[in-house]
């Protein structure tokens, strides 16, 4: 069956939660409403939970209006990121792809604080920006047990070559500026390890 | 055999609704009977996916389309719906295999493969006839892109997880329109400083790692995950039941992440709940959540690209890209 046939469409749902909201604020705390109000319990921007008294009781409120609608952007993610390469890339940036694949991104090369040569390649997986060193071969490196590898977690790099840049965005950065600078960043933490035998990477899980 | 196909199709229709019918029986004015003409999507069979997908099932969902690339291995035994002999077999396989068992008569797809390798306009179709979505991924990204995909094609989503060795777990949904997406939801879990939830990354294969937890615990969690779910799925029925009054309290009052302690002291649920007589374990807290206002999906600045089209191949091997 096709969806919405014989059903409520999504919109008519949307129309009786907004009606049961309007209502509960509305009734205030006014006893033998629908659905009995109870004091909420927030997640601040610290990751911390708090309840509706901590929340209002603090100097900057962390409310914030449900969204309804909002500026619509035209231009598609490749336009837009190739601006952004453009203005913050190294200038030998070039566009790969391989079609056969599926597989597209920007490759990039740097030479950082520590004078070594690095070669990037930056993807968008669908979700976020994804960062793989493709020089030098650290990730083989890694599959063949170098003793400057102890563990794929002092390197903070995949077994596929992908670099670790954090916690979240699976283990990518939500933006392309972003997760070049990272790159960046990454690739001067490894130097350090492979320029001071027994260092650890110099940056904590987070970078 | 019959003669007329046709006459043979009527009774197998007629069947097929006395069948689901039967199952309303136990579940009369709580689940509307419309949900034989509903269908979930399922992304990821493990132990909360194929528990959720199960209870669907049973509870008369009438079409599933599941999707996994894994196969099932030994220690999946403890806290999945699978068995010795699906060892080495797809989850997808032996998922709808397990399922039709069940209800023979639920119309179920089965991909084995990663979402992120399906034909586009495949998923596409399915997604368009989709009223639900399970996140059960151990992937941030293939968890992601669902949520992108619910936001653009305007379907409810719900995902339910543990942590912390199974202490906590937590059931988020969202509702398009309505609720925060799934990302901006969980966001401060992660980019805060509440690092004891963050879960483990297995550096091998680039996936969350398996959190270590006994079966109930990870079945009491999926539970009201399921619960969960079917209550959104009654959202969309005329008829009036009590697991729609139960899912519109909670989105009404802007509640849309259920926190439950499994263990006595989780500080997350127990920081509300300590001053309250006779709490031990499984305590929980409903919590509201908010969009990020830079969010493309739900925040202020949507943005109109269509997810399944942005999806990019997983890269196994990066040898070739070196020149």
């Amino acid at each position: 069956m096709r969806k919405g046939e014989a059903m409520r469409s999504m919109d008519e749902v949307r129309r009786g939660i907004l009606e049961n909201q309007k209502q509960i604020d509305e009734a205030g705390d006014k006893e033998g409403q629908a659905f009995p109000k109870t004091d909420k319990v927030f997640i601040d921007n610290k990751g911390k939970m708090k309840t509706q008294e901590e929340v209002e009781s603090g100097e900057e409120s962390s409310s914030s209006e449900l969204p309804q609608d909002g500026l619509k952007i035209s231009l598609t993610r490749q336009a837009k990121d190739r601006k952004i390469v453009k203005k913050k890339l190294p200038e030998n940036t070039q566009w790969v792809e391989q079609k056969e694949k599926g597989i597209s991104g920007w490759r990039y090369e740097i030479i950082n604080d520590f004078n070594d040569e690095f070669a990037f390649f930056l993807t968008y997986d669908g979700a976020y920006y994804q960062v793989y060193c493709l020089k030098p071969e650290i990730d083989n490196k890694m599959r063949r047990g170098h003793p400057d590898f102890g563990g794929a977690h002092d390197g903070h790099i995949y077994s596929n070559g992908r670099l670790c840049m954090g916690s979240h965005y699976n283990s990518g950065w939500n933006s392309l500026e972003g997760a070049y600078a990272k790159s960046v960043l990454w690739s001067n933490g490894i130097s350090y390890m492979l320029h001071e035998p027994g260092a650890k990477f110099p940056y904590v899980y987070n970078q | 055999m019959a003669d007329n196909p046709l006459e043979n199709l009527e009774d197998s229709v007629q069947e097929r609704e006395d069948f689901f019918q039967a199952l309303y029986r136990r579940n009369d004015g709580l689940l509307p009977k419309t949900l034989s003409q509903m269908q979930v999507l399922v992304v990821g069979l493990g132990s909360v996916g194929s528990y959720i997908a199960e209870k669907l099932v049973r509870a008369g969902v009438g079409s599933l389309v599941l999707i996994d690339h894994d196969e099932v291995e030994a220690h999946n035994l403890t806290r999945t719906v699978y068995r010795a002999k699906d060892i080495g077999k797809k989850k997808a396989d032996c998922l709808k295999y397990h399922l039709q068992e069940i209800n023979p008569w639920v119309s179920l797809q089965g991909y084995d493969c990663k979402l992120e390798e399906m034909e586009k306009n495949e998923l596409r179709g399915i997604v368009k006839k989709t009223n639900l979505i399970v996140s059960g991924a151990d992937n941030n990204t293939t968890t992601a892109i669902l949520n992108r995909i619910a936001y653009h094609y305007d379907i409810m989503n719900v995902s339910a997880m543990l942590y912390k060795k199974a202490q906590g777990g937590e059931v988020v949904f969202s509702v398009p329109g309505i609720t925060p997406c799934m990302e901006c939801g969980v966001e401060s879990r992660y980019t805060g400083d509440t690092g004891e939830v963050m879960p483990d990354k297995d550096y091998g294969t680039g996936n969350l790692a398996g959190e270590l937890a006994i079966a109930p615990d990870v079945h009491t969690v999926s539970a009201i995950g399921a619960k969960i779910c079917l209550s959104l799925l009654s959202l969309l029925s005329d008829e009036e039941v009590a697991m729609q009054k139960f899912i519109q309290g909670a989105l009404s009052q802007n509640l849309h992440m259920l926190i439950i302690g499994l263990s006595p002291g989780f500080e997350l649920t127990s920081h509300f709940t300590q001053k309250a007589s006779g709490q031990y374990a499984f305590d929980s807290v409903w919590v509201t959540t908010q969009s990020r206002e830079d969010c493309p999906y739900c925040g202020t600045k949507k943005e109109e690209v269509d997810p399944i089209s942005e999806i990019q191949a997983s890269i196994e091997s990066i040898d070739d890209l070196r020149f």
